[in-house]
Parts: structure tokens; C-alpha cells; sequence
């Protein structure tokens, strides 16, 4: 497999930077909707503090992955792939690339005017705000939740038409993403 | 005569309507002259006084500050022993300018405001300090425990006197910060109390 994308297929990087994703989007939900009904202990700000620096790891691969994609080639989509379906694969694409920064981002601020410093696995990444902004924690909370629900639908969608590429059109859509996968004939 | 005794009963029988205070009165007419008893004015905390508390968790500091509190301070360098604080804090009014922090401190590990709503201190004993200082060697009285604390402070004396103060308490003696919180090396025991209070005459 190359380590770069070329026309046919998804490079090692990219698949790799990919999945990845996936694990620690899932893991951040999944601890996210359940960490703020914990009881005010140790452990509860320990999860946080997880959840923060997971988060910022997230915001920092997503960037580097837009980066990556914008120094390089994608795969083609398939070329009986009609027109509304490459806008909708754009936009969907391109919302969940926006989404993936704007919630970390939105988690991070409303963290900023908790006035809490920012964690990144035991190191200091920013210091505290000095002071509780309510209306700025407010909006940015509300971002924060928000954006998680419209990034699982857009999952939904995503992972919907990937298995659509994979068993119904029967193309390699799929299998250039996961490789392990027996490619279709 | 018989009218004699009669007479005399009467009298003392008068004695008895008298009110009392006129009795106490007459009694400690002596001892009331004298200086030292009177009790001294009665201070208490205005605008612009302060009560604030240090610490830190796991290496980060912060500060926290009570927003209600009430001193009554009755206070003269020239007289120790006829001086007097008496301080009510409202723990639900602590403030770290953190929300979630403030809601842990307000919780029953720390102050327990649900228990019991208000801290006080109280001292009746002072002493002065080579360095022109005083220290008050009070008590207090927070989450239904009383430990000595001295208070150690500096008197500016005037029409409106301040006072400034400091005072290093164990929180863990107070049960303020148990369970998993009482965890030394994250938190330690050792907490640093400021206070300025800006004094005005009471009532």
C-alpha cells in the first residue's frame, strides 16, 4: 500500500489518520454524554481532563489530515457517479471535516471561559482565562453538544453510503478506505 | 410597742420592690469607674473588606473569596483583654471564578453548605508581637468541627480602622476536602486565609 493517496486508492496515512478518528470520535461521544453526570470526585476532573486532551487530539489530526489532503490527490469517485451524488459526497465531506475542528474548538472555548487552563495529557497548552465568561461558556456548550448530533447523523449518512458503495453498487469506494475488507469484483 | 417591729418589717419588705439594676448598681458603683471594664465600640466589616483563601490542585493555584461574611470587631492595642472578634462567614457565597470548582466547594465533601450554612470564628484572647502585629487566638467553627486558629494581623487605628490579616488552617481538620480529595499530594492540608476588613462604627 503507498504511503501517499494516488487516483485509485487511499495512501497508508490517510487510511491510518482516518480510523483513528473514527476510535476517538466514538470514544469522545460516548464519554462525553456520560462524564457530566459523574459525582464532583478526583476521578470525575481525571475523565475530563482525558476527554480535553483526546479532543485536542482530534482537532490537531483533523487539521493535519486537511492538510495532507490539500498537499495531494484524492481518490476519484466512480465514474458513473452522478452529479447530486458528488455534491451531496462533497458536502457531507467537507461538513464532517468542519465539524471535526469546530467541536474541539467549541469544547475548547467553552473550557477557556470555564476558566480552566487547557490540559494536553499533563502538559499546560493554555493558561486560564482568569475569569468565568458565562455567556461565551453558554453559546459554546450549546456548539459543543450540538455539533456532536449533527456529526452522528452526517456519521450515519456516511458510513450509510459507504455500505451502499460497498454491497449495493458493489465498488471499490469502500474497500480503498478499508483495505482488509475483500474487495468487490 | 408592737407597731415597731411592724415598721421595720415594712421596710425591708420595700427593699424588695425595688428593681434590680439599682441594686447591681449600687453594688459595683466602684468597679464601674474604673476604665478597664468598660466594654469597647463595636466595630463592624464595610465595604471594601475581603476574605479570601489560597490553595492549589494537582500544582495549580487558585484563589477563592468569600462574598457575605460579617466581622464584629471590638478591638483596642491599649486593651487586649477587653477585645473581641466575632466573625460569621456564608460559605455558599465562596468563589473561585470557576463554576464546577465552586460547586465542588460548596458540595458535601467540602463545605457542606447543605448541612450548615455558615462558618464562624470567634476570639477573646490577643496578644501583641514584637513587630507592632497582634494575633488573635481564636477559634473556628466550620463543618461542625472548632479548632484554634490564630489570626495574625496588623491594626491601622483611626476614625475608620482596618485591619489586616492573615491565618494558615488544615482544611482536613475542618473536613473540608475528604474522600478522594483528601488525597495531600493533589491538595495539600495547608490553607493560607487573608482578610482585610475596612471598618465602620456598628449600627
Amino acid at each position: 500500500m503507498p504511503f501517499r493517496n494516488t487516483s485509485e486508492r487511499w495512501g497508508s496515512l490517510s487510511i491510518a489518520l482516518h480510523w483513528l478518528t473514527v476510535v476517538l470520535l466514538l470514544s469522545q461521544v460516548a464519554v462525553g454524554l456520560t462524564m457530566e453526570s459523574l459525582p464532583n470526585t478526583p476521578f470525575k476532573r481525571d475523565v475530563y481532563l482525558l476527554h480535553k486532551s483526546f479532543g485536542l487530539t482530534v482537532l490537531g489530526l483533523t487539521a493535519l489530515r486537511l492538510g495532507w489532503r490539500f498537499f495531494q490527490s484524492t481518490p476519484a469517485l466512480p465514474a458513473d457517479t452522478g452529479r447530486a451524488q458528488r455534491f451531496a459526497a462533497r458536502f457531507s465531506h467537507g461538513a464532517m471535516y468542519f465539524l471535526l475542528i469546530a467541536i474541539p474548538a467549541s469544547g475548547w472555548t467553552f473550557n477557556w471561559a470555564s476558566n480552566f487552563s487547557t490540559p494536553w495529557f499533563g502538559l499546560t497548552v493554555m493558561e486560564r482565562a482568569g475569569s468565568v465568561n458565562r455567556e461565551v461558556k453558554a453559546a459554546a456548550g450549546e456548539a459543543h453538544e450540538w455539533g456532536v448530533y449533527v456529526l452522528l447523523a452526517l456519521l450515519l449518512v456516511h458510513a450509510g453510503a459507504a455500505f451502499w458503495h460497498h454491497y449495493r453498487l458493489k465498488d471499490r469506494v469502500l474497500w480503498r478506505m478499508a483495505p482488509w475488507l475483500r474487495p468487490p469484483v | 410597742m408592737i407597731l415597731r417591729p411592724l415598721v421595720l418589717a415594712l421596710g425591708f419588705a420595700s427593699l424588695a420592690f425595688l428593681p434590680a439594676p439599682a441594686f447591681a448598681a449600687a453594688a459595683k458603683a466602684p468597679a464601674a469607674a474604673a476604665p478597664a471594664e468598660a466594654a469597647l465600640p463595636v466595630w463592624t466589616s464595610g465595604p471594601g473588606s475581603t476574605l479570601t483563601f489560597e490553595s492549589s490542585y494537582d500544582g495549580e493555584s487558585f484563589e477563592g473569596g468569600f462574598s457575605d461574611f460579617r466581622a464584629e470587631i471590638a478591638f483596642d492595642p491599649a486593651r487586649l483583654s477587653a477585645s473581641r472578634f466575632d466573625v460569621r462567614i456564608a460559605l455558599a457565597s465562596a468563589n473561585t471564578e470557576n463554576d464546577e470548582r465552586d460547586e465542588t466547594l460548596h458540595g458535601a465533601e467540602f463545605f457542606n453548605v447543605a448541612a450548615l450554612s455558615d462558618a464562624r470564628y470567634t476570639a477573646t484572647a490577643f496578644r501583641a508581637l514584637p513587630d507592632g502585629r497582634f494575633v488573635a487566638d481564636g477559634e473556628l467553627a466550620l463543618n461542625g468541627a472548632k479548632q484554634a486558629v490564630p489570626l495574625t494581623f496588623r491594626w491601622v487605628g483611626g476614625a475608620s480602622p482596618r485591619l489586616e490579616g492573615t491565618a494558615t488552617l488544615n482544611r482536613l481538620a475542618f473536613n473540608v476536602g475528604i474522600g478522594d480529595w483528601g488525597d495531600l499530594e493533589m491538595m495539600p492540608d495547608s490553607v493560607t486565609v487573608t482578610t482585610t476588613l475596612v471598618l465602620k462604627p456598628s449600627r
